[in-house]
Parts: structure tokens; C-alpha cells; sequence
């Protein structure tokens, strides 16, 4: 529940600092606090208390003598799996933004919204 | 017939040994990258070919790393796919080609990656029976679109790619929301296996408020009204060739899915969002057209009106209010505007590079000298509006037909908006 919770927390710090910041590297920031929330979201979604990794040794399986394996006692693995796609996801499209925001840096010379008005923000 | 997964997985591997060997030289990645759209193009061709030849009904299911579908990720290809793929891929030659002459003096192989990339993700779009795969997918195609975006490097196309990079990013994050709590709600990812579970009879609020979560990510991308200030900025800042590949392609892509994933959603307030967001940007953008002076923005404006009007269109076939004939029609209409629309709009950005005239008042005179643009200016722009002869007439009229008595309103309010259209583009 903590983790939901602040799961949440974070999606909304990262869209509030994304739409109301008006220098770019602080959007971006706001933009991977916000991926960060999503990913603590979807490892919550798999979460069971007191359980182990979704891994089965060989030593357990000659111990319980089946391949059947009691699904309360591992977390779900694929949100875990979904959860490192995303994280590499959302490391490509920061380092896109930030290699945008240097070329911006060198046509203009500034990370400030307020300097860029040739279309309407 | 070419199986399905080559072309996605052939166009990534080029895509890879450009990256890889291009140090071979310029001519080696040049005749990669024609190569595998050479191929792409048969490929599409020849599945599209089969369904209209060999009478297929069934979509073809590819399944892929040899598990079952509901635990395996599935392709799966229909006659309308492959039909869309066909005309992206037809887009992205033409444009490619454009790009490559005209658009930027030196190609680096870095923007035939890009271009390869572009249309491998919304093939893959297209294809995906998979909601996180459809996820990866979206982030694929967005990240190749913002490099292309970004490619003229000066500060106009910069901000409208930053622009989009936000708003894109955040989009695909509420995309990617919406398939992981379907998971949490229904076990499964895989896009038939959830329908088969779904009912609308026991719809809570929270599965409601994940699905229109979903949508709503995928309006963002369709350009509907409230949202689409970057798409606007899009279509001034970016180099001609990438708006025909955003605007004739991809965008095309996004409409399918979203159409399809209501679908399998079964989501019951799909016409209501069709009509308020469809309507809205339709009316909305045929009169803020009016007042535009840059011609790359008024194409612009008129594209995402046509957007609008696509998904109302989509919006009507997947309610399940039609008829099976006007359904029929509606099917037809769609497929005649997206073709129209693709061909048309690509045609005027092209003619936008041509001409080198940003201000409308500039059009006039180049048009009145070079009698081969004004045909060319005057073909697309009938066919748009809707003149009798081309294909955008008989998509609206098959449009009008379709739609039912108690909707009457939107055929009133299509024609009213067809008019300023016409009125604006002769100005």
C-alpha cells in the first residue's frame, strides 16, 4: 500500500514539474521522476509480502520431488520483466531530450521556455 | 506470401548493420537501406495482395518465440493492417526519397536508421496483438519521430521537437499505465485474451477510469483538439518530408489502435468520446485555419481537422450503432480518407519544400508562374475538400450515408466545416 501510495506521489510531482517549469532540464527531471513513479507502480502491481524471487533451485526441486511450484510464496515476475523494458525506455527518450536541449543550448545560448517563442509555447 | 515477422524483423536488422558497418561507406548504407524498403514494400504488397486475391477472411496470426497465444506474444495481420501498412511504407519511400534529395544536403547514416526505425515501430503498431509490445512499439516510433523532428537543427524545429517529446512521453506513459493495471485487473496482456474476459455489463469505475486512461494516451497522439498545440508546432518546424511521414503515416497507425483497442475493450462511451473530441477538432481547426498565414501551418490545421473527422468516422464503425451495410460504407469511407488524406496532405508538404514560401501570400505568385505545382496544388486541395471526381468526394459521401438519422447534427456540421475548408484553401 506504501508503495501505491508513493508510487502516485511521484507520478504527480513528476507531471506537476513537467507542465509548470519553465526551465527544460528541470521538464526533463520532472519527466524521469514521473517514469520513476510508473516503475515503482508496476513492481508494486507484483508484490507479494514475505515472498522470494520467482527463481526455483535444482536443490528445492529434489527437496518437494515436482515441478508444481506454490505461487504465494514468489512475487509475479512480469511486471519485473515490464519494469526493465520501461526503465530502458525511459533512459533512451532522457538522453533524447537532453541531447535536444544541448542543441537548443548551443542555437540560443539558454534552457529557459521564456527564450523560446517562435511558435507558441 | 512473406510471412509478417519479416518485415519487422528484417527492417531492424538493417537498421542494426547500418549502425554497425558504416564505416563500408555511404554507398553501402544507401543500398542497405533502399533495399529493405524495397522489400518491405513487396512484403505488405504481396499480404495485402493475398487477402484480396485468395479471400482471405481470417487475419494471420503469427505466433512468435513458439508460445501460445495468451502467454506468447502474437502478430496477428487483417486485410485493413495490411492495407495501412502498404500505404505507410508507400509514404515513407516517397518521403525518404524527398528527404534524402531535397531535404538535408549530406544524409548521414544516422537518418536512414531513423527512417528505418519510424516505420518498423508503426508497422509494429499495427501488427501488435500485445499491449506492452504495442507500448514499445509507440516509444519506438516517438523517439525515431523526435529525432527526425530535430534533424533541421535550428531553433524552430528544436522547440517543436522538445514539444513533442514532452507531450509524446507523457502520453506513452499513460499508455503504458492502462496495459499494466489491465494486467492487474485481467491476468493477461495479450489484446484477444483480455476481450474474451472483459464485459461491459460489469464495468467497474476503476477499470473505466484505466481504459479511458489508455484512450486517452492515444488521443494525445491522434492530435485531438485540447492537446494538439505540438502537433501544430510540429508541422511548422520540421522539415516537410518527416510531416508527410508523421501526418500520412504514422498518425494513421494510432488511429487504428485506438479504433481496435475500444474495440477489444469494449468500451462503452466510445462514441461520445468520438464525437465531442472528433467534432470538436474537425470545427475547431477548419476555422482556425482560417486566420493562419504560414502555409505549413494551415496544412497543418487541415490535417488534424481530417483527424479529427477519421476518428469520428472510427468512432461510428466500432460503436456498434450501424448497420451491417452502413458499417459496410463507414469501412469504406475510412479507407478512402485515409487514403485521400495520405496522398493529398503529403502532395501540399512536399509542394511546401518545393516552393520555398513560408506566407501564403508568397503561394500565389509561384503557383501562377509553375503550371506543373498549380495542378498539383489544385489536385490535392479539390480532393480534400471534396470536389466531386477524387477520392475525397465519394469518402464523405459514403461517410453521409453511413451515418444513422438521430446523428443527423454531424452530417450538417461536416459540410459546414467542408465549406470554410474550401473557402480557406482558395483564399
Amino acid at each position: 500500500m506504501v508503495f501505491f501510495l508513493s508510487s502516485i506521489v511521484l507520478m504527480l510531482i513528476g507531471l506537476y514539474a513537467a507542465l509548470t517549469k519553465r526551465n527544460l532540464i528541470k521538464i526533463i527531471i520532472g519527466l524521469s521522476i514521473m517514469d520513476t513513479g510508473i516503475n515503482l507502480f508496476i513492481i508494486s502491481l507484483g508484490f507479494v509480502k514475505n515472498a522470494t524471487a520467482p527463481i526455483i533451485s535444482l536443490k528445492e526441486l529434489f527437496k518437494s520431488n515436482s515441478l508444481l511450484v506454490d505461487v504465494s510464496k514468489v512475487v509475479d515476475p512480469l511486471p519485473q520483466a515490464l519494469v526493465l523494458t520501461a526503465i530502458v525506455i525511459g533512459v533512451a527518450v532522457t538522453a533524447m531530450a537532453l541531447s535536444i536541449v544541448i542543441r537548443m543550448y548551443s542555437v540560443k545560448k539558454s534552457i529557459e521556455t521564456d527564450d523560446y517563442k517562435e511558435l507558441k509555447w | 506470401m512473406v510471412n509478417p515477422i519479416l518485415i519487422i524483423a528484417i527492417t531492424l536488422m538493417a537498421a542494426f548493420s547500418i549502425g554497425i558497418f558504416q564505416f563500408l561507406g555511404k554507398k553501402f548504407v544507401k543500398s542497405v537501406f533502399w533495399l529493405t524498403i524495397l522489400f518491405d514494400l513487396f512484403a505488405i504488397f504481396s499480404i495485402a495482395y493475398s487477402f484480396i486475391t485468395e479471400k482471405i477472411v481470417e487475419p494471420i496470426v503469427v505466433k512468435i518465440g513458439g508460445f501460445a497465444p495468451p502467454i506468447g506474444i502474437n502478430l496477428s495481420v487483417d486485410a485493413i493492417s495490411s492495407y495501412l501498412g502498404f500505404v505507410i511504407f508507400f509514404i515513407g519511400a516517397g518521403a525518404a526519397y524527398h528527404w534524402m534529395k531535397k531535404g538535408i544536403e549530406d544524409p548521414q547514416p544516422k537518418a536512414y536508421i531513423l527512417i528505418l526505425l519510424i516505420l518498423l515501430g508503426s508497422i509494429g503498431i499495427i501488427f501488435t496483438q500485445d499491449f506492452f509490445n504495442l507500448f514499445v512499439f509507440i516509444e519506438i516510433t516517438s523517439i525515431a519521430a523526435y529525432g527526425l523532428v530535430a534533424s533541421k537543427l535550428d531553433g524552430k524545429a528544436l522547440e517543436a521537437s522538445f514539444k513533442y517529446l514532452i507531450v509524446g512521453s507523457i502520453s506513452s506513459m499513460l499508455v503504458l499505465l492502462g496495459a499494466v493495471l489491465l494486467y492487474k485487473f485481467y491476468g493477461s496482456l495479450n489484446m484477444a485474451d483480455i476481450s474474451s474476459k472483459i464485459a461491459v455489463s460489469h464495468y467497474s469505475g476503476a477499470i473505466l477510469i484505466m481504459i479511458t486512461m489508455f484512450l486517452f494516451g492515444l488521443l494525445i497522439e491522434l492530435e485531438m483538439f485540447p492537446m494538439n498545440g505540438w502537433a501544430l508546432d510540429v508541422y511548422e518546424g520540421a522539415n516537410p518530408a518527416i510531416i508527410a511521414i508523421l501526418a500520412g503515416g504514422i498518425v494513421k497507425a494510432f488511429l487504428l489502435v485506438f479504433v481496435r483497442s475500444a474495440i477489444y475493450l469494449k468500451y462503452p462511451y466510445l462514441l461520445k468520446i468520438a464525437l465531442i473530441f472528433g467534432l470538436t477538432t474537425y470545427m475547431v481547426s477548419q476555422f482556425f485555419a482560417w486566420k493562419q498565414k504560414n502555409a505549413r501551418r494551415l496544412f497543418g490545421y487541415s490535417s488534424v481537422a481530417q483527424l479529427g473527422l477519421l476518428v469520428l468516422a472510427g468512432g461510428f464503425y466500432a460503436s456498434g450503432i450501424l448497420t451491417s451495410t452502413s458499417k459496410t460504407y463507414m469501412l469504406l469511407a475510412i479507407v478512402f480518407f485515409v487514403l485521400n488524406h495520405s496522398f493529398s496532405k503529403s502532395t501540399l508538404f512536399f509542394l511546401s519544400d518545393l516552393i520555398e514560401e513560408t506566407e501564403i501570400s508568397g503561394w500565389k505568385g509561384v503557383l501562377r508562374k509553375n503550371k506543373l505545382f498549380k495542378f498539383m496544388f489544385s489536385t490535392s486541395v479539390f480532393s480534400i475538400a471534396g470536389a466531386p471526381p477524387f477520392l475525397g468526394f465519394w469518402a464523405k459521401l459514403f461517410f453521409i450515408l453511413a451515418i444513422p438519422q438521430k446523428y443527423f447534427f454531424v452530417v450538417v456540421l461536416v459540410l459546414i466545416g467542408a465549406i470554410a475548408e474550401i473557402v480557406y484553401y482558395f483564399r
